[in-house]
Order: structure tokens, then sequence, then C-alpha cells
């Protein structure tokens, strides 16, 4: 139970003030909606009113897809550890650098003009330094 | 065929991607864009934790658009239209983590494109949400789906173990009474990469989306102790 200011890396948060935000973005067809995104960004799961919680599951992404039949994937690795190794180097912040590293080779051999997903190839990554 | 790179930036993301470029048996760093005087003329192997490069970080964009170099990664905290269009002009390749994922409603798009064309160069919009979870995964996902009828794209993170705090605290307003915190831009500083994801998931999918799309904020408080 929150009684006094709690620590974050932001500084001290007062009992009462912002912990946590939800953001959603949705596009409907007809008014019935067809696609979401959305950020669930907690300073933890404790101590939150509404009692908002990541789940059994924990920090993840995750994508479904709701058809015939529905799949959902759940990624997991691309949070850090621990607070401490987050504010150091944040596997999401590795990870979003790498698709942009990964990239370039087939963006470079792309032809001219503005090129998305549906363009370009497969991009992959490579292998490690000392596997060639 | 080894392709030569600029970094442009070397916060977070470009000090990783420095590291990745240097592991990667393509590519070939030569040179580096930095913003602050402390970092201007250190070696950028030495600005990003690996060895040294022989690489000095500089502040001179006029020089780096006369390098040399077949791509730029673009990943400054803010991105600038107009200085992208410099960089396409210069005749470089742009890889970006800041937008232009599936850009064909903005207003910007029209002049990235002609530039493109213009200097024969190719410009990509990637990231990782949006910019991979939020389109091209559920678009690879779809592929063992039919009759699909939702798609969801969804991120549960710590915030606190994200390092811009001037970001968590001064934009998305953390710590503020949720009264002050309804008024951060966040939510519409986001919606334009997202709602660019969900068209390219849309279009791609043949589904026709109502013009109008929402965002919502939603907020939880530290409880107050009784």
């Amino acid at each position: 139970m929150a009684t006094k200011p709690i620590d974050s890396p932001i500084g001290a948060i007062a009992p009462g003030r912002v912990a946590a935000q939800r953001f959603t973005w949705q596009g409907a067809v007809r008014g019935e909606v067809f696609m979401t995104a959305r950020t669930n960004w907690f300073m933890g799961e404790e101590h939150l009113d509404p009692a908002w919680s990541f789940g059994p599951e924990g920090e993840r992404f995750e994508v479904e897809v709701t058809g015939d039949p529905s799949v959902r994937v759940s990624f997991r690795g691309l949070h850090p550890a621990s607070i401490a190794e987050g504010l150091e180097r944040n596997r999401g912040i590795v990870a979003t650098a790498m698709h942009c590293v990964n990239a370039i080779p087939y963006v470079c051999r792309a032809t001219p003009g503005i090129k998305t997903y549906l363009d370009l190839p497969l991009v992959a990554g490579r292998g490690a330094l000392g596997l060639r | 065929m080894t392709y030569r790179i600029i970094q442009w930036a070397t916060g977070g993301v470009g000090r990783a991607a420095i590291q990745g470029i240097v592991n990667h048996p393509e590519l070939e760093l030569v040179g580096c864009r930095v913003y602050s005087k402390k970092k201007a003329g250190r070696d950028a192997g030495e600005i990003a934790g690996t060895h040294a490069l022989g690489v000095a970080a500089t502040s001179d964009v006029d020089a780096l658009l006369a390098l040399d170099a077949d791509c730029v990664l673009y990943s400054p905290l803010m991105a600038d239209a107009a200085e992208l269009e410099r960089i396409l002009r210069s005749g470089k390749n742009v890889v970006t983590p800041l937008g232009w994922l599936y850009p064909w409603r903005g207003t910007d798009f029209a002049a990235l494109e002609v530039a493109c064309h213009a200097a024969r160069v190719t410009l990509h919009g990637t990231g990782i949400h949006p910019g991979g979870i939020t389109e091209r995964f559920p678009l690879m996902i779809s592929a063992l789906s039919g009759s699909v009828t939702h798609v969801r794209a969804e991120e549960f993170s710590d915030i606190r173990t994200y390092a811009a705090v001037e970001v968590v605290r001064d934009i998305m307003l953390f710590g503020k009474t949720p009264e002050e915190a309804a008024r951060s831009p966040m939510v519409s500083f986001l919606s334009g990469g997202f709602f660019q994801s969900i068209d390219m998931v849309a279009a791609e999918l043949c589904v026709t989306l109502d013009p109008e799309k929402r965002s919502a904020a939603t907020r939880s408080r530290w409880r107050r102790s009784r």
C-alpha cells in the first residue's frame, strides 16, 4: 500500500498521480473494430488504481489474428530483465536498431522510391561473427 | 558486397545500431552524425561502446552528405522531413525507425517519393511497435488464417525501464494528476505511426476501413493510502 511517494526513474511519484497509461488505436469497418493497436505502459504492477496488471505472461508483445483459424503469438525477450538493465541497454531499443540494420542490404538493393514491408523481400538477421 | 553506412544520431537506437553494423558481414560504418559538442570528434565506436572504428563523429551535416555512402540509418529523437529529403537527394538510401512505414496518406510523402526517384534511392520506415509488431508480424501470421475479422497488436511494458526520462515525465506526463496527464500529446504524437500500420494491414487484407480512426487513453494512479 502506497503511504508515501514511490520512487521511479523520473523521481518520486505521489499517491493519486498517474503511474500507468494504456493507449489504443483502432480502425473499424462500418463501426465494427477490425484492428486494434495498444500499448500498456505501467510503472510496475503494484499499487495501481484501477489494479491493472500484465497478466500471468508478464511483459511482452502480442499479436493476434482472429479468423479461421485464430492465431496468437507472444514475443518474449524484447524486454529488459531489470529496470537497471533497461536504463543501460534496453532490449526493445536494440531490437528496433537491429530491425533497421538488418533491412539495410535489402533497401540498398531495392528499386527507387518509398518501400514498405510489402515491397521488400524477407529481411533476416545475420549469424555471429565467429560462425562464418 | 559491402555497403557503406552513416549512422545519424547516437542515442539508444544509434549506439545499438553501430554495434549491429560492426557485427554485420555486409555493412561498414563510414560516418556518424552527433548533435552535441561533447560527442563531436570522438570515435563512433567509442561512443557506441565497441572498439575504435576510425570514424570520427561529427555535427557537420554538409561533410556527411558529401561522403560516399550507400545508406543512412536515420534515428534522431525527432524526424525532420526537410533534412530527410536532403539526405535522400544526396544519393543515399535511408532506413529509419521514425515513421514512413506506409506513408501514402501523409503530407510529406510526395516530396520524399520525388526525392527518392530523382536521386534513385530508397526510403524505408521500420521499428518495433509500430514498425514490426504492429504490421509486419500480423501480416505474416495472417497467412496461416482465412476470413480474418480482427487483428490485434499489443505491448505490455514496464515504462520504468525506458531510459528517455524526459519523454516519460514531460511528454507522457507520468507522475502528473490524471487531469494534467489527459493533456499529454503522446497519443496524437504516436497516432501517425500506428494509423499507418493499421492502414497497411487493412489494405493488404483487402479490408476497407471507415475513414475515421479512433484513439483513446486510459490511466491508472498510484493507490492512495487510507
